[in-house]
């Protein structure tokens, strides 16, 4: 791997490897998750520093798997994870009103049970 | 309803209610509608939105679009806009159609249990080594359904408030105890005469034991036939051995007679993948039109008769199994494509999902799982099982599955009690780790058992999970096929629309 090694990640032995992110760029939870998908090849290790890094160290189960690889997989995932919350966030408000609406199903047959005459929800006290 | 975008709900998640000058850059805003994205590949992404409508973007349009950079002259803006990925400044959010959509997608979960399984013997005349449940071939009242046992699981079944129920007679080989499926079928109709509901009956069966006079009775009373064929003799007869060894010539046989008696589309077939099937994929599916059928279902292996392999050895075998079935799909294609019309299953439940709104219920792909609440198992001694594989995993002495029993359990207590609450809990896609961010989610589901069975919990790890791995695999193989060329998409909406497609290829009739 020194050959042609990626700069955010830190070849610790030949089947360890540390990678340190800048907490302000990317969000533990975008770690999180991208480790996560991660756990099928290697054992993972994360934590929080002083500095607003976070570091995550991975050790692969199966010597034969590509350190480099796992680097650049890893960087590229916590990207797309990171966009992933930043959607989520954004579209989360018209996300809850779209699944309110779907399910709303049970409460208007009730509703159709009754006469509008006889105010069953209280609205004209409102 | 079309909600204004001013009147919408700010995100009720993030660090900032506003969004920053960056999203309105371009002069003309955009508000992003929820989707989820995978890269399908270097320079192309997949989007999927919560109504299960998909777009392809180049990566390039994809770093715009979620940038709010895009711009309403670019192309994709107005598909974008027309599918429901976003929605701007002078338009009308269509909440309510998204909403009805995301609706129509689940309808399959009204009425709750639908599909009732009836295991009437574990007797079999088959010793077919997958089989976990067939070996049994003496004690013959220990191991049938007593008529007090199948009177109780009918007025179970009924208990559902579906309006259409669906029974399903199995094994063993339910035809060695054919006075229960009497029994039933008419004790059945009689109660969905009082209760004003439509019942239908199908027995899976390998028809070795079948006569007339069963076939009649079929016949009179509307009972459709789910037979065995694995493929051509050699593979057939090796998966099923039965005194003689003639498994595969009785069935033809047998075949023949029902599809007299029955009428053609009343009998369909079945398959089972073996490890010997994984060599064979293009001679089980020319099998299977040889004699005349339009439907195959390519059925992964089954985890439940090789419960003690390694998680390498699954993964080994899953690998294996992707490639029989890419190359029986493949088959399956080039016969229509050669104006025989035949359906793979899985391929139109699953492209069903991808470019049509329409809900389909699967009990093994869906969300939340169908275990217990699509499907009931009532087996021979009165226990009754969230799933046919939960019966199998307890035939091999694990009764995890296992809701109660129909003696001594009330139907409350069996389809009420908290285990199948926590098994519909664990099996919400939409919440699931690994699950919930995934792109193919608004067409996938779950299945616990099998996460039970191979993982050893029911809500299952998806990196290394042989479930995730089979269906992405099918969903992103389908995707490709249907992107291919034009003759390939004629045969796949043929499928999704239920047309044969051999009047689709016209040309390749002579």
């Amino acid at each position: 791997m020194p050959q042609d090694s990626l700069p955010w990640a830190q070849v610790e032995s030949e089947t360890e490897l540390t990678l340190t992110f800048d907490a302000a760029v990317y969000s533990l939870e975008a770690l999180q998750r991208a480790c996560y998908w991660l756990t099928e090849r290697c054992y993972v290790y994360i934590e929080t520093l002083p500095d607003e890094q976070i570091r995550a160290r991975l050790v692969l189960k199966n010597s034969a798997d590509s350190l480099r690889g796992l680097a650049g997989e890893f960087g590229n995932r916590v990207l797309d994870e990171k966009l992933r919350r930043q959607i989520n966030a954004e579209t989360q408000g018209i996300r809850d009103v779209i699944v309110a609406q779907a399910f709303a199903e049970a409460d208007i047959e009730d509703s159709r049970e009754a006469d509008y005459n006889e105010d069953p929800e209280d609205i004209g006290r409102r | 309803m079309t909600i204004p975008l001013t009147q919408l709900a700010a995100p009720r998640t993030g660090p900032a209610r506003f969004r920053g000058r960056d999203a309105f850059r371009s002069g003309s805003p955009y508000y992003l509608l929820p989707f989820r994205f995978e890269r399908f590949s270097t320079d192309e992404v997949l989007l999927v939105n919560e109504a299960g409508e998909h777009i392809f973007l180049p990566a390039d349009d994809f770093a715009r679009l979620t940038s709010h950079e895009l711009r309403p002259d670019d192309d994709a803006y107005l598909d974008l806009k027309g599918k429901h990925f976003l929605a701007d400044s002078e338009s009308l959010v269509p909440l309510e159609l998204l909403a009805v959509k995301a609706r129509t997608k689940r309808a399959h979960l009204q009425g709750f249990t639908k599909l009732h399984i009836f295991v009437v013997t574990l007797r079999c005349e088959h010793t077919c080594q997958y089989c976990q449940v067939s070996r049994v071939t003496q004690d013959r009242h220990r191991f049938d359904m007593t008529e007090a046992t199948a009177r109780k699981a009918v007025a179970f079944a009924f208990r559902a408030p579906a309006e259409r129920i669906k029974i399903e007679f199995q094994g063993g080989e339910p035809l060695l105890n054919f006075d229960r499926i009497v029994q039933i079928v008419r004790e059945a109709k009689a109660l969905a005469g009082a209760t004003g509901r439509q019942v239908d009956f199908v027995v899976a069966s390998n028809i070795a034991l079948l006569t007339d006079d069963m076939l009649d009775f079929f016949r009179e009373e509307g009972v459709s036939l789910s037979i065995s064929l694995d493929g051509p003799a050699f593979i057939h007869n090796a998966n099923r051995p039965r005194p003689g060894g003639n498994s595969y010539e009785v069935t033809v046989l047998n075949l023949a007679k029902a599809r007299t008696i029955l009428g053609a589309e009343r009998v369909a077939a079945l398959m089972t993948t073996t490890r010997l099937s994984l060599d064979h994929p293009r001679e089980i599916v020319d099998e299977y039109a040889r004699q005349g059928f339009h439907a195959i279902f390519l059925r992964s292996l089954s985890p439940y008769g090789f419960a003690l392999k390694t998680a390498r050895r699954i993964a080994y075998e899953t690998d294996r199994f992707l490639s029989f079935y890419a190359a029986g799909l493949d088959r399956v294609i080039e016969l229509n494509r050669g104006g025989y019309h035949l359906v793979e299953v899985y391929a139109q439940l699953l492209l069903r999902r991808i470019l049509t709104p329409y809900a389909t219920g699967y009990v093994d792909l869906q969300s939340p799982a169908g275990a217990g609440i699509g499907v009931a198992v009532y087996n021979y001694d009165g226990d009754v099982y969230a799933s046919d594989e939960g019966r199998m995993l307890a035939e091999m002495g694990d009764t995890r599955f296992r809701l109660g029993n129909l003696h001594r359990n009330s139907y409350a207590e069996v389809f009420g009690g908290e285990w199948l609450r926590e098994l519909v809990e664990s099996s919400c896609i939409e919440s699931l780790p690994g699950c919930s961010d995934c792109v193919f989610q608004p067409w996938c589901g779950a299945d616990p058992v099998f996460n039970y069975a191979t993982q050893g919990d029911i809500v299952g790890h998806r990196p290394d999970s042989d479930f995730h791995h089979r269906n992405a695999f099918v969903f992103r193989h389908l995707l490709e096929r249907y992107r291919s060329d034009e003759a390939t998409r004629r045969v796949i909406w043929s499928w999704v629309r239920g047309t044969p497609s051999d009047e689709l290829f016209p040309e390749a009739k002579t």
